[in-house]
């Protein structure tokens, strides 16, 4: 599953994309006790909130509901010439502009294939944005995540956090600040077509991605991270200021696009790039754009560097460069120096 | 039995309406619970008997209340009133909200309590506001020296971008604070996006005509 998957769980249903330029829908709510105060357009629930707009569904400890400020009636309104039509206008006036839940905060979309949910401990539905900002740490954090700022979002196996996720409930974008996201279904050896099969490939290890802000694209099936982007599989770790990853229609990882400037760092070796591609299925890095691969004095350059991540294997196309005498291999290089 | 006069039962009449006006419902305790026994088990014939009436209330020169009943009842004995179809008109600003409108509220009975400022309205209270309010409710009583307004019975309201229901309400009088309680679930229509208005035209300064030599 996928980073665009996780998306869907706090994306409203499939069929609110063909809505878009229409009013926005309406919300229901549940609580223990409800308070209005009319004069200050607002209204408070207390004990055991809930919020539901179609399948998406946020609960908490309590919330505020907030309403649009009723404008000052015209001069013509005042004189009772159309009093019918300024009911009407006044009515078409009012209307949710927040519904704010907090403690506890759990937002989840059901699904039968999955379980796919979001905790936090603060939440803003915007009204007439149709959005619904998610922040602050749930109750209970996972146990390998100390000090979590933020809100955890989780489907099935995969589980990402972030400082801040926005949700664009019309068009099923997410925009998540700092996004850390770890991928686990994507790995090596837990393919679910090969199943029990494969028990000699090897161990799984987890992809974690890490990044400055993400926004998932349901729509173009397109996971987009910026600003200092860091891939992490195993001892690998793969840097560049932008990344693209791609999904099937399953919600599968496909591709990942760095673009910008490519770094990539495995024990010894290093290399670089101007692009690099990884695909998923074969699980293979193809570096391009002037690629030069570093590896304990050997330099190569080429066309372009393709490898194999499961195996470590490296495939260089047009390769010319400097190999060293294994006896050699340690002394510094000042073609081999990082940058 | 001594007979009142038909202004004494109109005057009592009018405060029963009053109270309803400035929403001083009391709360489900066991005073109002005793006014309610109280008037169900009453046996004595009322002092004065109106109806198809028709009243108003003002306030300082001003319509604070207007309505009708089919029939009023007034014992001075009890120091109680009863209404049958009772219908009260607020205009915007008196008792009511201002921003809804004319609220018109409706209960087949009502009955109050003239001397410990209590009323009670059953048998299906119905509130509609000029703007398109609408709450309903079994029982709603008025605690006039509490200033407070409760229904003990399921309240159903829905309006320009809402519709709520809760098991039981409080209030106070004047409306600023109305809570359901005993689990509450409801509808929210969010409000319309501001449509993107274009920049103000910024006006260019008048340039001053230099007169010709």
């Amino acid at each position: 599953m996928s980073p665009l998957a996780l998306g869907l769980l706090l994306a409203a249903a499939q069929q609110q994309s063909a809505l878009q330029k229409a009013p926005p829908a309406p919300v229901d709510f549940g609580a223990v006790t409800m308070t209005l105060e009319p004069k200050d357009n607002r209204t408070f629930l207390d004990g055991d909130v809930w919020l539901q707009r179609f399948d998406l569904r946020v609960t908490g400890k309590k919330a505020v509901a907030e309403f649009s400020q009723d404008e000052p009636k015209r001069p013509h309104e005042r004189s009772g010439k159309a009093p019918k039509k300024a009911a009407d206008a006044k009515a078409a006036e009012h209307g949710l502009t927040s519904f704010t839940v907090d403690g506890a905060v759990h937002v989840e979309r059901p699904s039968p294939a999955t379980s796919r949910t979001a905790d936090g401990d603060h939440a803003v539905y915007d009204g007439p944005a149709q959005t619904l900002l998610l922040t602050g740490a749930p109750a209970v954090a996972p146990p390998f995540l100390a000090n979590l700022v933020g809100p955890v979002l989780r489907e099935g196996k995969e589980l990402m956090v972030g400082e801040r996720m926005l949700l664009h409930l019309d068009t099923d974008e997410v925009e998540v600040t700092k996004p850390r996201l770890w991928l686990n279904r994507s790995l090596p050896g837990v393919d679910q077509e090969a199943g029990a099969a494969k028990a000699s490939t090897p161990a799984p290890a987890p992809v974690r991605v890490e990044a400055g802000t993400l926004r998932l694209d349901q729509q173009r099936k397109v996971a987009r991270f910026r600003d200092r982007v860091v891939v992490h599989r195993g001892d690998l770790t793969v840097r560049g200021p932008r990344m693209d990853a791609r999904y099937d229609d399953k919600g599968e990882l496909t591709t990942l696009e760095l673009r910008g400037g490519v770094t990539m760092v495995e024990g010894d070796r290093r290399a670089v790039g101007k692009q690099a591609d990884y695909d998923a299925k074969t699980r293979t890095l193809v570096l391009t754009g002037d690629p030069r691969l570093y590896d304990r004095g050997d330099v190569l350059r080429g066309d372009r560097i393709e490898m194999l991540l499961d195996t470590h294997e490296v495939k260089v196309d047009k390769a010319h460069g400097r190999l060293r005498p294994e006896q050699h291999k340690d002394e510094p290089s000042a073609i081999g120096k990082k940058p | 039995m001594r007979r009142q006069s038909p202004q004494a039962a109109l005057a009592a009449l009018l405060l029963l309406v009053g109270l309803a006006g400035c929403q001083k419902f009391f709360s489900p305790s066991s005073e109002g619970v005793g006014v309610v026994g109280r008037l169900a088990g009453e046996q004595e014939p009322a002092d004065v008997v109106l109806r198809r009436l028709a009243f108003v209330r003002l306030a300082d020169g001003r319509v604070a209340a207007r309505g009708t009943a089919a029939e009023a009842s007034y014992r001075q004995s009890a120091s109680t009133v009863e209404a049958m179809s009772l219908s009260v008109e607020l205009p915007p600003g008196s008792h009511a909200p201002a921003d809804v409108g004319h609220l018109r509220i409706t209960a087949p009975q009502a009955s109050g309590d003239l001397t410990a400022r209590t009323g009670l309205g059953w048998g299906g209270v119905d509130a509609r506001a000029e703007r398109g309010d609408h709450a309903t409710t079994e029982r709603v009583l008025i605690d006039g020296p509490g200033n407070r307004v409760t229904s003990p019975t399921l309240v159903d309201a829905a309006g320009p971008g809402y519709a709520v229901h809760g098991s039981s309400l409080t209030a106070t009088a004047d409306g600023r604070s109305i809570r359901l309680q005993g689990g509450v679930q409801g509808r929210l229509t969010p409000a319309p996006q501001a449509p993107h208005s274009p920049p103000p035209a910024v006006k260019k300064p008048a340039r001053k005509r230099r007169k010709a030599p």
